[in-house]
């Protein structure tokens, strides 16, 4: 953009065509983001490169040049630690060096081993009732996962101990005095305090967070589906198949997988769009009218409206889609007031149910939009407002040229978010309408509102077609990461975390 | 104020204004709250459980929250394990968020942006694709079926961390010199976060307080999944959502109103009590993003 | 302020804690019955204590745990069963099954349209010709059919009610008008100051529209492949001149306001002046109401004139079934089947209707006369001659078909309805690939 004009230029345009420069700059920079991409990913192989030949350079001189206390840890975790004085560290590191190698003896190291064909025993079920269970594909899909997670950690943690046994050596040859156990733990509450606080969190997220995600990512590259389910039958790999789906149009076998996800997309990114931005405009009118000049008892409108968020949404919404349903109460309402000649199927119609799913979705997000908005209103300058009001500019004039570019500026990440929250808006679809209208022409009982994640769920839940909603789970994180990514570099309000200390 | 002095045209401008504000903001009000209202008198329908058109109840009565409460019915169950995941949930994952936001926040370390990327990334996998790797995780150890209540509580708090953006935007704002000043008076550094930092967060610990409780009432999905059928281990959503199949909603539809009702009270009555550190919460969280 | 909020707070558990004791309604773990003398009557050796999981509709929990006891004391002590009694409704049952088939129950009750995905995910494994003959001999015609795979029987009948009738309101709609849908519609319409509504969900399930079509003749039948539980091929004639002429009286229902596409038998004496559902509403407090007061009449479904011609509504003959899931203990597989036997045995079903007003798919149970009056039972027993068998087909075959009768009635001409049911016919391949 600089290269282009100059900065006087550029700030006398409105904010439309700063918006698109703004916009075709980033499409221009796109190809400059792949070279610098492939120059990004060359260093880190190289440096990944140079990092492992230098692992080994490094384990191989330890080993080779080390006292026999290092040597002996090479085999005994820990050994070197404890014989210099450091028994805590050295006791930890063997502990996990024996629930390691119990933990792959007795449990990780049959799945591990079987990971690569995952199972070839299936049950087998005979004419009396019985059942030989075979090899559960599952079980060793995920505890392989589980067992490669433990050796990575293993690995890491056995660099750790031989990294411990050099630095031991070293100061033993310059006479330092080795950390103990009691500065250990002191480290522990103070400079290395952030270790024991991320301890618990990271945990939790690597097993309950980041082993699932990986597991059913892999999960797209086998065939899980009803026919391959376990306990029962096994499933395998497929290498990209699943994927293949995706591309095929036309008439063959498998298109009409492609047509629907293409059409889901769409209605996902166009109900996003509408949920967040309806949301937004009638939520900042809201407060607006609730925090105008002279308006009384703003507490009681505010408390109204929290009124609906305090409710869990699986009663509000269950409840609001009865009462759109054909024979509910707004047609109840609809019939007593036209005498029986209006009547509106909310549900039955495609694009009737659209509509009213982002009617009352407004109904649900526009209180928690009211309230947000509240908060920033407030942290307008007055006298911005006062300053306009001397010179006499309309309520509309001091909207558009104060009130909106202020909030916008500072609710940017906060749309963003908000988009990709309402992409996933599992809830509100799947309580008001459970995807449908459902059609036909749609692959496996998706409907006219499904959105991808509702779609995925019944795809998992109803028809236990696991491999395709992976697929398509891998297809949403796509979709949100490259939104994320192009949004950010285009809105204006993506400020440096360290500014405000 | 500064129109005021216009004169009479100005200010009665301002009244219409304001009526048509008033008309504007009863009208919202009326919307946003019908439906409660129409819960609260289905909650009291005693001629008919099932779904029907008509606003009014053909006759009234408790006989919906007395079935609530009879032995026919895992109502009390449902709510009492509701309740103790909720109690649970919101003091461990407070936790777990203040410790992960305050690390963020305070500490420089290398791993803390690639640490921070990792979690970004991990939110935008869609979450319901790994619920039946958790259950499967929480089979191996036990806590399915009739444990489901602490099996929950585990999944529910495991990953909390990840929520961490809004207590570090909050921590964000209070000056570095205050733990700087605790570091010369010698202090180490769990001591500055427990008598320095802590007392301090006071709205954001209740905001989240707040919200961890809410959670698992609304949960109807996972819940239900690692219950496995099991009226021991069911919440009171996945038992509430089993009453509107196609099967129950005729004979159970009253019944899920008055469930609802029951359900919506406490955190209704917390909510107003705590309304105040909401808004602070959210605006907050918006804000920084 | 802050002093109430503490005091909530601190009170809120402490009242909740006093003011429940909980009891374990259904869970009845526990529950051990045994004592007597042994009979050996069998052929494999199976006595012993048990942990037996069951899942059923909560309207029959206590009664299944009763009659778990009587199947004890029935068999003189030789077995000792600890039984745990949950209730998981047949529309849930199933997908809680394929969840965790291991974890699942040994016996648990399903509607027949999951017979296929639960055999494919082994839930259920074939029942030998000793249990196929004595069911043939014992159970009323079509319900063991209901069980089969590929001419296997794979469960047990435990009810022939799960399929459709017509619930109708007396003061509205007489004896005479509930034969034809046309007058059912007319009378609804008869009194403008008081309109009623004829619920009936043809419009917007397949489930009911497919009434329409097999009215006239027409069929649809899916092969399972039975490795891999998917379909392998169908023979389906609704794109035909009897379907044509069914569509057209489908159409009928396009009466939007008058016609609701539902099926909830709650709003009949209310908004409703007839309705198209299940024996499970029969016992919906509306549905008694209005029986108490002499107006409530059950019957087969109504006909549909097209062109003349009078078609009688067909219907899906349902059945439920109670499966079995196949057990690594032959011991346990053997007393778990004889349990299954024992609770869809003439007077368990018998007991079942009698309690809970489930229509049995014993033979000896049907006859008996208080079956046989039984109003709503009555009425289905009289479609009976009218109805299909359900057979196996891909689940997204009753959307195809919903989509199809939602097309017809939104206004289509003749010449449309053709082109909706050529759409119909030409999407069907689709089916098989996607279920």
């Amino acid at each position: 953009m600089a290269q282009q004009m100059s900065d006087l230029e550029y700030l006398k345009l409105n904010k439309f065509q700063r918006f698109g420069l703004k916009f075709v700059a980033f499409f221009k920079a796109i190809p400059g983001w792949f070279k610098n991409l492939g120059i990004k990913i060359w260093a880190f192989l190289k440096r990944s490169f140079w990092g492992i030949v230098n692992f080994f350079k490094n384990l191989g001189l330890t080993f080779w040049y080390g006292d026999w206390k290092t040597k002996v840890s090479y085999f005994v975790m820990g050994f070197g630690s404890v014989m210099r004085g450091q028994w805590l560290r050295g006791i930890l590191f063997f502990l996990f060096e024996v629930i390691f190698i119990l933990y792959l003896a007795l449990f990780g190291g049959h799945y591990l081993g079987r990971l690569y064909i995952l199972g070839t025993v299936e049950s087998t079920i005979g004419d009396d009732g019985t059942i030989v269970y075979g090899e559960n594909s599952f079980n060793i899909l995920l505890y392989g996962v589980l067992s490669l997670f433990f050796i990575v950690a293993f690995i890491y943690t056995w660099y750790l101990n031989i990294k411990q046994n050099r630095i031991g050596e070293e100061y033993e040859k310059a006479q330092k005095k080795l950390a103990t156990a009691s500065d250990d733990v002191r480290a522990l509450v103070d400079k290395d305090f952030y270790k024991t606080l991320l301890a618990l969190p990271t945990l939790g997220i690597l097993i309950f967070t980041i082993l699932p995600i990986f597991f059913m990512i892999l999960v797209a590259f086998t065939n899980y589906d009803k026919s391959h389910f376990p306990p029962q039958n096994l499933f395998g790999w497929v290498g990209f198949d699943n994927f293949g789906l995706l591309l095929q149009w036309g008439n063959s076998e498998g298109a009409s997988f492609s047509m629907t996800f293409g059409q889901i997309l769409l209605w996902t990114l166009v109900w996003a769009f509408f949920a967040t931005f309806t949301n937004y405009f009638l939520g900042m009118l809201v407060a607006m009218l609730i925090n105008k000049k002279g308006i009384k008892l703003k507490k009681l409108w505010r408390t109204v409206l929290v009124f609906s968020i305090a409710i869990p949404q699986f009663i509000s919404i269950l409840f609001v889609s009865n009462m759109f349903a054909e024979d509910g109460i707004i047609n109840g309402i609809l019939g007593a007031i036209s005498g029986g000649k209006l009547f509106i199927d909310f549900w039955g119609e495609a694009w009737i149910a659209r509509i009213t799913v982002i009617v009352i979705n407004i109904w649900i997000g526009v209180p928690y939009l009211m309230l947000v908005v509240t908060g920033i209103l407030m942290n307008i300058p007055a006298d911005l407002y006062e300053s306009a009001n001397i010179d006499g500019a309309s309520a509309w004039q001091q909207y558009s040229k104060i009130t909106l570019p202020y909030m916008l500026f500072i609710t940017g990440p906060y749309l963003l978010t908000s988009f990709t929250g309402n992409m996933n808006n599992f809830n509100v679809i799947y309580l008001l309408t459970g995807g449908g209208p459902k059609v036909q022409e749609y692959y496996g009982n998706a409907g006219k509102t499904d959105l991808l994640i509702t779609w995925l769920f019944s795809l998992a839940v109803n028809d236990t077609n696991y491999k395709l909603a992976a697929v398509i789970g891998i297809m949403v994180f796509i979709v949100v990461a490259v939104l994320s990514l192009v949004i950010y570099n285009i809105i204006p309000s993506t400020r440096n975390e360290e500014e405000f200390q | 104020m500064a129109t005021e002095k216009h004169g009479m045209s100005m200010s009665k401008k301002k009244k219409i204004a304001n009526t048509a504000s008033y008309i504007a903001l009863g009208l919202i009000s009326i919307i946003w709250i019908l439906p409660f209202i129409f819960l609260v008198l289905k909650s009291f329908d005693t001629g008919n459980t099932g779904v029907t058109r008509d606003i009014l109840p053909s006759a009234w009565g408790f006989d919906n929250y007395s079935y609530l409460f009879s032995s026919d019915c895992n109502f009390l169950q449902w709510y009492f394990n509701t309740f103790i995941i909720a109690l649970f949930v919101c003091v461990i994952q407070t936790a777990m968020q203040f410790m992960m936001a305050y690390t963020l926040s305070r500490f420089r370390f290398k791993l803390r942006k690639p640490l921070m990327n990792i979690m970004l990334v991990l939110g935008m996998f869609p979450g319901f694709l790994t619920m039946i790797v958790l259950y499967q995780l929480l089979k191996t150890i036990g806590l399915t079926g009739d444990n489901a209540v602490p099996g929950l509580i585990l999944v529910y708090v495991a990953s909390s961390g990840m929520g961490y953006y809004v207590i570090k935007g909050f921590l964000d704002t209070l000056p570095k010199s205050l733990d700087e000043a605790a570091l010369v008076d010698g202090a180490n550094r769990m001591q500055i976060f427990i008598k320095v930092i802590l007392p301090l967060c006071k709205p954001i610990l209740i905001y989240t307080v707040l919200t961890s409780f809410m959670g698992p009432w609304g949960d109807f999905v996972f819940a239900y999944t690692v219950s496995l059928g099991s009226q021991a281990g069911m919440n009171v959503a996945a038992g509430l959502n089993s009453w509107l199949s196609p099967a129950n909603i005729g004979a159970h539809f009253t019944h899920f109103c008055a469930g609802g009702v029951i359900v919506a009270i406490p955190v209704m009555v917390l909510f107003m009590f705590l309304q105040k550190y909401y808004v602070e919460g959210v605006t907050g969280g918006a804000v920084k993003g | 302020m802050n002093k109430i909020l503490k005091k909530t707070l601190v009170l809120l558990p402490v009242a909740l804690l006093a003011g429940c004791n909980f009891k374990y309604t259904y869970n009845i773990s526990g529950l051990v019955i045994s004592g007597g003398e042994q009979e050996d009557l069998d052929d494999i050796e199976d006595a012993g204590t048990y942990d037996i999981k069951v899942w059923v509709d909560d309207r029959i929990v206590e009664l299944t745990k009763s009659q778990i006891g009587q199947f004890v004391a029935a068999n003189g002590g030789k077995y000792t069963i600890n039984a745990t009694i949950e209730p998981v409704g047949e529309e849930k049952a199933a997908s809680s099954m394929l969840q965790d088939v291991q974890d699942g129950a040994d016996l648990f009750c399903f509607a027949q349209d999951q017979l296929s995905r639960l055999k494919v995910a082994g839930a259920l494994s074939r029942l030998g010709s000793g249990y196929v003959n004595a069911m043939q001999e014992e159970m009323v015609e079509g319900a063991v059919d209901a069980a089969k795979i590929n001419n296997e029987v794979y469960a047990f009948p435990i009810t022939a009610d799960n399929g459709y009738f017509l619930y109708y309101d007396k003061n509205f709609i007489s004896d005479e008008d509930a034969k034809d849908v046309s007058s059912i519609i007319a009378a609804c319409t008869k009194d403008p100051s008081k309109p009623r509504t004829f619920n009936f969900e043809a419009r917007s399930s397949g489930f009911y529209a497919a009434s329409y079509f097999m009215a006239t003749g027409c069929y649809s039948n899916w092969e399972l492949d039975d490795e891999s539980g998917k379909f392998k091929s169908y023979d389906d004639n609704y794109d035909s001149g009897n379907g044509l002429i069914a569509a057209k009286g489908l159409k009928e229902l396009d009466k939007k306001g008058v016609v609701v596409s539902d099926s909830h038998a709650s709003k009949l004496g209310e908004s409703a002046a007839a309705v198209i559902s299940g024996i499970w509403e029969y016992e919906v407090n509306a549905v008694k109401k209005l029986d108490e007061a002499g107006m409530l009449g059950c019957a087969a479904l109504p006909s549909f004139t097209v062109d003349g011609n009078s078609y009688h509504l067909s219907s899906f003959d349902g059945y439920k079934l109670l499966g079995v899931k196949p057990q690594v203990d032959p011991k346990k597989a053997s007393v778990c089947r004889k349990i299954a036997r024992f609770l869809t045995s003439e007077d368990c079903q018998y007991e079942r209707f009698d309690k809970a007003k489930w229509g049995p798919a014993n033979k000896a149970a049907s006859q008996k006369e208080d079956v046989q009056n039984h109003k709503g039972l009555k009425a289905l027993n009289e479609q009976h001659q009218y109805a299909k068998p359900q057979g196996q087909c891909p689940g997204s075959w009753f959307t195809a078909l919903a989509t199809t009768a939602k097309a017809v009635t939104a206004n289509s001409t003749d010449a449309q309805i053709q082109e909706i049911l050529a759409n119909y016919r030409a999407g069907l391949p689709e089916l098989l690939d996607s279920d």
